[in-house]
């Protein structure tokens, strides 16, 4: 079976990358908001969180959350709005996203956390994920997130966070123009310089394997012979008899 | 289990790769009619036909047929 190939390049996922299983504290100030969140859906619905507050209850309660980035079933921006939970007066109060707004690796939801609550699901992605999808604006709050991580668990090393980002490539493009959109390469020489101690470089380390494994991955279906000349050369009588060379 | 597909309801770029790897097929028995060359000539021309389709096309069919089509 031609389409089944060992990639020999394949990295090896870390093991802290590979699962997670945090000790959730619902008392910290998101944890309170969050029980009072799942309140407002049906039982058996399903709500990811994102951003500061997943880092809050699950590393360190004084870890500060301005609001709880989330989301979830389609009506859940206008329940929370209906029940005050958005209003900025609020510490923190409830930000209703698009999955679109987690821009992180495609792998997050393999690994992330699902907490049963009153029947609900909360879905608590893996820091590493949270602290990618932090790179997009990398801000001085940003960092503190990356600081309090490897405080608490001694990850990311430089090595994990080198093969997420191959994994995550895609978000080193260019954004549209409708969008406003940060430069990723530029995000993360600033957490390099301010995590690592050190520079790098974005493209040679992170953006060139990653692009040659994706392309190792799509060679067993790029054909060798270029059956369409060979067409052509049947059109124009100057073919002769044989099989057609099968390079599968 | 996927369920099969009449040929017939396949996309048209799919249909026109299978009828130009049935024509390379075909070549490798005896040379093309002159209706069949023209017809070869048209399908070189059309960007929907790929070489990567005519690949597929032609595992497919090897795949049906491994005992009555030789490989190279």
């Amino acid at each position: 079976m031609p389409w089944l190939v060992f990639m020999p390049n394949a990295p090896t996922p870390s093991p802290w990358t590979s699962s997670w299983n945090p000790q959730v504290n619902l008392d910290s100030p998101a944890g309170r908001t969050i029980k009072e969140l799942v309140q407002l859906v049906p039982t058996g619905t399903q709500i990811t969180l994102f951003g500061s507050a997943p880092l809050q209850i699950s590393f360190d309660p004084k870890f500060l959350s301005q609001d709880i980035d989330c989301f979830g079933p389609s009506d859940l921006k206008a329940l929370v709005d209906s029940h005050g939970l958005s209003e900025s007066s609020r510490k923190p109060y409830v930000q209703v996203c698009a999955a679109l707004n987690f821009r992180t690796t495609p792998m997050w939801s393999t690994r992330a956390y699902s907490l049963p609550l009153d029947g609900r699901i909360i879905v608590i992605p893996h820091p590493i994920d949270i602290l990618i999808a932090k790179l997009n604006r990398m801000e001085e709050k940003d960092l503190k997130a990356f600081k309090l991580v490897r405080e608490k668990t001694g990850h990311p090393t430089e090595e994990e966070m080198i093969e997420e980002l191959r994994a995550a490539v895609d978000l080193f493009r260019p954004g549209f123009d409708e969008e406003k959109a940060n430069d990723m390469k530029t995000t993360t020489r600033i957490l390099w310089r301010e995590f690592f101690g050190h520079d790098i470089d974005v493209i040679e380390k992170i953006i060139r394997p990653a692009l040659l494994l994706r392309e190792e991955g799509y060679a067993p279906d790029n054909p060798r012979t270029d059956y369409k000349t060979e067409l052509s050369r049947l059109a124009t009588h100057q073919t002769s008899v044989g099989t057609p060379s099968y390079d599968g | 289990m996927f369920a099969k597909m009449h040929p017939k309801e396949y996309d048209i770029e799919w249909r026109k790769s299978r009828l130009a790897a049935r024509l390379l097929i075909a070549n490798s028995k005896r040379p093309l009619s002159p209706r069949r060359q023209a017809l070869a000539g048209l399908l070189a021309q059309d960007k929907g036909v790929s070489n990567r389709l005519i690949k597929h096309a032609l595992a497919g069919f090897y795949a049906e047929r491994p005992h009555t089509i030789s490989l190279d």
